[in-house]
């Protein structure tokens, strides 16, 4: 069966540690900051992504990733060089963005109908997704997935944004594998639910609307 | 795998199955049930077009700006937080002084400084203290006295009374005076054989008068494990330790 191909991760595959990133760190070990400065700018984009994909936001996903790097520099000594680097990264990023979701508690339980407020009415027609240019799919996208708890919503992001496998989450978010697939599992059944409720409320509002604005077109 | 007996299972299967998560085993026995099961396929399609729909934030461009001079930051971070200051945390930099924060600690510290001076008036605090022997005189704080000694009960500070017996080590021609007594100290200096921290010791305080200003004392360290006492010249100046947390061990 053949499925919609997504673009895929953006970044390269994390299966085997990047030698250049541990003769990176090796340096910094060694006092070489200009070697760390190396390592924030290949993994800046990175560290910001992961973030971004718990949190929404790019001005505090900026901070979380800030303060990743800021962390991974004070452990750097007890990085373990049988991984890779950019696992280490996520999880740390990763951590940190969940702590600051909780401190905030701002994303969890997102009200579908609070957010379908917010957005203008002809967002809601029906099929939006082939009516509305990109930046207004990816709102209403983003809604949908900030109406997950965040457990679900960072491995459903890891695995179907960031692309990376299952084994790599569990290394990641130091759950096991089989609850990463139930996770998985439970994220994207959730996805899809409350998307099709969002569409099918939209498209009840659409047809009210419809009714309302219809006897008076009439009578003009 | 029938269709009838499995759509439910194969349901139950579709949301990994739509990510390629499945182990190829079950991967392939799912496809073959979508190819005899319009319903499975439909739902099928609908966690794929789900899939498609999160490749929009996939394919997301970067905000704009937002990771402009982010290595610069952070390696600013590094250089200040260095083992060091939180403060250098970007997540404390928006951190600024709250205003009740400060005046409630103000009035914990007034308080806690009115308790302490309410608490040395009343004299509370005077165990705790060590009073300095005054000029010519040797004291105990605090000391359980031995029988025939003066009781710890009589007011600190007094002046040793002649000898009842000298020790044998001590000259006699010196005339020094003793006090008996016991209690418990941390031991001045290394010596062989020596008593540990705490360990119970009987503690003499002599006064030679024909020393050099008649108020050197000497103190008699005499541990269970120490069979010859020793004499130890305690530096200028040092206090004896009344209280020891051991001492009120058995």
């Amino acid at each position: 069966m053949s499925l919609p191909a997504l673009k895929g991760p953006r970044f390269a595959p994390m299966t085997v540690p990047n030698r250049d990133d541990h003769e990176l760190i090796r340096a910094c070990l060694d006092g070489n900051r200009e070697s760390f400065a190396t390592l924030v700018k290949r993994h800046e984009q990175r560290a910001f992504w992961a973030a971004y994909r718990v949190l929404g936001d790019s001005e505090a996903s900026r901070d979380v990733a800030q303060e990743a790097f800021v962390r991974v520099w004070r452990a750097l000594e007890r990085f373990d060089f049988s991984m890779a680097f950019s696992t280490w990264l996520y999880r740390i990023t990763i951590n940190l963005a969940i702590d600051h979701l909780r401190r905030n508690k701002r994303h969890k339980g997102v009200d579908i109908d609070a957010f379908r407020e917010a957005l203008p009415d002809e967002s809601f027609a029906p099929a939006p997704h082939a009516a509305q240019d990109r930046s207004e799919m990816t709102r209403l996208v983003r809604g949908v997935l900030e109406t997950l708890d965040e457990k679900y919503r960072t491995v459903l992001a890891l695995r179907d944004l960031e692309g990376l496998s299952s084994k790599q989450i569990s290394d990641i978010t130091g759950i096991s594998h089989a609850t990463v697939r139930w996770r998985l599992h439970v994220a994207r059944k959730q996805f899809r639910e409350n998307w099709n409720r969002m569409e099918a409320r939209a498209t009840s509002a659409a047809h009210r609307a419809a009714a309302a604005t219809g006897p008076e077109a009439k009578d003009a | 795998m029938s269709r009838h007996a499995t759509c439910r299972t194969v349901r139950d299967l579709l949301p990994l199955h739509a990510g390629g998560d499945l182990p190829s085993d079950k991967a392939v026995l799912v496809d073959e049930h979508l190819h005899a099961c319009l319903t499975c396929f439909r739902e099928f399609r609908d966690y794929a077009a789900m899939r498609g729909r999160l490749g929009v934030l996939a394919e997301e461009p970067l905000p704009e700006g937002v990771l402009d001079g982010f290595a610069e930051e952070v390696m600013a971070c590094v250089a200040l937080g260095e083992g060091g200051p939180a403060a250098a945390l970007p997540s404390a930099r928006r951190w600024r002084p709250d205003a009740r924060v400060i005046t409630r600690w103000a009035a914990a510290a007034a308080l806690l400084l009115l308790s302490g001076a309410g608490l040395w008036k009343a004299g509370w605090l005077d165990p705790l203290l060590v009073t300095p022997p005054p000029a010519g005189s040797d004291t105990v704080a605090d000391a359980r006295l031995e029988p025939d000694a003066p009781r710890a009960s009589e007011p600190q500070g007094r002046s040793l009374s002649p000898p009842a017996a000298l020790h044998p080590l001590l000259d006699p021609s010196r005339g020094a005076g003793v006090l008996a007594g016991e209690g418990s100290g941390v031991r001045p200096h290394e010596e062989p054989g020596g008593w540990q921290r705490g360990s119970p010791i009987e503690i003499e305080l002599l006064q030679l008068p024909d020393m050099p200003g008649g108020q050197i004392r000497i103190f008699h360290l005499m541990s269970p494990r120490v069979s010859q006492p020793s004499l130890l010249l305690p530096e200028p100046g040092r206090k004896l330790r009344p209280r020891d947390p051991l001492e009120a061990s058995p």
